[in-house]
């Protein structure tokens, strides 16, 4: 019958092109399935008469069968070919499972102390809950001092300490310096302090927790050369030895002369410009890195040490801030965001 | 803290061949850092400048001038000082004894290290000059008029804080400068109502009323209007920490406040005296 020829003469010729199991699946689906070619031959069947009927329905069974039988062999036939290709290839590696990193903030506190380390610095830490007097009033902020509104500061709700003051959360840490002081007694010292520190201040820059490291060292006949020689280690141990910095003046209390430090940007390389257009980051090629200077006499007395006889440098910069250069992110609160996604990049 | 200032105005001051934008790289680099320089719609620059605390001697145009006649010429920049205010001034005519002087009483003599005041008569209120307005409105201080304007006008030439007041509202021509009592309100010039926590510098007048919340804010009660016709020109220097627990603890914090808090230099007052009128 014409319908059925049809369909069997298109299925040969289909059935020459399948080439494995996938094709052979769509080929049975598109002639035995329920919207199938069969099926629709079957419909047309209740526009025959009864007697067509019988012998239609008989060739449509006698098609069917054969084309099932077919398409059974063909698929015997592929399941025991043997250049199959859902072979297993046994040296590929196995099931990788997941695996946790370190925190960026702590890859990068091991780095800056590795850097340190190596020059003779000891690392100690100090405690983020401080008294007044070791985060300002050592430091040569006395009490109701304006400089003391420069940092804002959490309070804790405490006794307050008949000699040390009131309880609060560190807004440097500077306050270290005076306690290495006493706790090494005689020079020389040499300090890298890397601890929390807390500032309310909330925005893209700016989280009421962050991460300060803070260098001391104290000795005879210590200068400024020294305090640029070393910075000037660190800035190209950290960023490369195409990274420059310099000191520009500044004022902290606690340190005379008072510095600012800048490092070349890292995204234009001091050039300002990025793909000719102006460099967003940096302000004319530089970035700010954090301050230092040259530790003030009267911080060094309230250490008990002669300021006549040794003299010493400080330094603080954000642990933040100088990841933030290194890698090029711009907004300090993904630190802290816990997304994964940015976590596991490092 | 932050100040601003024009690039016009300086050079009254200053006499220099170097640009806004060299001069924002060469001060940065050896004295106040200058945070940013933006051109203005009528061809002059503002400049943004940090000051810190233990330079105030730089907050002000005349400051500015002087860090840059140290500094430019390290760069091959000529730079020199056109005027020194503090030095040169004269004015015609002023009358030590009159009918009607102000009477002044100072409670405590810690509270004011100078206190300088000058009556000015036949004084009208119009608006000020084009260049004073101009530069006022530049830097971000409201225009009022000719009195006030100078006020603001000087400070920020000068760093010294200066104030006005309408010296017929001054009851009896008479000033009592003591502390306040816990307690004690006055109305500033925003017409807001201060409470004062005690211990804060103000000024009674001799009716008894609070005319003015010293290093901090004018009374509203005794302010300059159109109406004044006499003008009572007022220069201080204050106890620093005073004016600090003052402004902390009333959360008021203005320009005069923060130059009051740091000032040192009690010349200032003379020269700004000088130079207003």
């Amino acid at each position: 019958m014409a319908g059925t020829d049809d369909i069997r003469s298109q299925f040969n010729n289909e059935l020459k092109h399948v080439l494995d199991l996938d094709k052979l699946q769509l080929l049975e689906t598109s002639y035995l399935g329920r919207n199938g070619k069969i099926n629709c031959l079957l419909e047309q069947m209740k526009s025959k008469t009864p007697e067509e009927r019988k012998k239609y329905g008989q060739e449509i069974n006698e098609l069917k069968r054969s084309l099932t039988l077919q398409i059974a062999q063909l698929k015997t036939l592929l399941s025991t070919r043997k250049d199959r290709t859902d072979d297993v290839d046994v040296t590929l590696p196995g099931i990788t499972y997941p695996r946790g990193s370190i925190h960026l903030v702590s890859i990068a506190i091991e780095e800056i102390s590795r850097i340190y380390e190596k020059i003779g610095f000891i690392r100690t830490s100090y405690p983020e809950v401080e008294y007044e007097f070791f985060s300002f009033e050592s430091l040569n902020m006395p009490k109701s001092h304006a400089a003391r509104d420069d940092f804002e500061t959490s309070f804790i709700d405490a006794p307050v300490h008949s000699k040390w003051g009131k309880m609060l959360l560190t807004p440097h840490t500077s306050s270290g310096q005076v306690r290495e002081m006493w706790r090494v007694g005689k020079p020389p010292i040499r300090m890298i302090n890397i601890a929390k520190t807390y500032r309310p201040n909330w925005d893209a820059t700016h989280t009421p927790m962050f991460f300060q490291f803070e260098g001391l060292c104290v000795d005879e006949g210590i200068n400024i050369t020294h305090l640029k020689g070393t910075l000037d280690h660190f800035v190209k141990e950290y960023f490369g030895s195409d990274i420059e910095g310099r000191l520009r003046p500044h004022h902290f209390q606690f340190t005379e002369p008072s510095f600012e430090v800048d490092v070349t940007c890292t995204v234009c390389k001091g050039t300002t410009k990025v793909k000719g257009a102006k460099c967003k980051v940096c302000k004319s090629g530089w970035l700010e890195l954090g301050g230092t200077g040259m530790v003030h006499p009267n911080v060094l007395k309230a250490g008990k040490i002669d300021p006549k006889k040794y003299s010493g440098w400080a330094f603080g910069f954000g642990v933040e801030r100088v990841i933030m250069m290194k890698y090029g992110i711009d907004d300090i609160r993904n630190y802290y965001a816990g997304d994964i996604r940015f976590l596991e990049q490092f | 803290m932050n100040i601003k200032i024009t690039h016009n105005w300086l050079l009254e001051y200053l006499d220099t061949d170097a640009t806004p934008l060299e001069i924002q790289k060469y001060l940065s680099l050896c004295g106040p850092s200058v945070e940013s320089v933006e051109k203005t719609e009528d061809g002059d620059y503002v400049y943004e400048i940090e000051i810190t605390s233990n330079r105030i001697d730089s907050a002000s145009v005349f400051g500015v001038a002087l860090e840059c006649q140290a500094i430019l010429p390290m760069f091959g920049k000529r730079a020199k000082l056109i005027l020194n205010p503090l030095e040169k001034y004269r004015f015609e005519k002023i009358e030590t004894r009159h009918a009607s002087s102000l009477q002044v009483t100072i409670k405590n003599p810690s509270l004011c290290s100078r206190f300088s005041a000058v009556v000015l008569d036949n004084v009208k209120a119009i608006p000020s000059p084009d260049f004073i307005q101009k530069r006022l409105r530049a830097i971000g201080i409201k225009v009022i008029n000719n009195v006030v304007d100078i006020s603001n006008y000087l400070m920020v030439t000068f760093g010294q804080p200066t104030h006005v007041f309408d010296f017929d509202k001054i009851g009896k021509h008479t000033m009592i400068m003591r502390e306040s009592k816990k307690g004690e309100s006055i109305v500033t010039l925003d017409e807001k109502k201060v409470e004062l926590p005690g211990g804060d510098i103000v000024i009674e007048d001799g009716n008894g009323e609070l005319i003015d919340l010293c290093g901090i804010m004018g009374g509203l009660n005794s302010s300059f209007t159109d109406k004044t016709k006499r003008v009572l020109l007022f220069v201080q220097t204050y106890n620093k920490q005073l004016i600090r627990r003052t402004s902390m603890l009333t959360g008021q914090r203005t320009i005069w406040c923060r130059a009051s808090k740091i000032i040192r230099k009690c010349s200032g007052c003379k020269c700004g005296n000088r130079y207003s009128i």
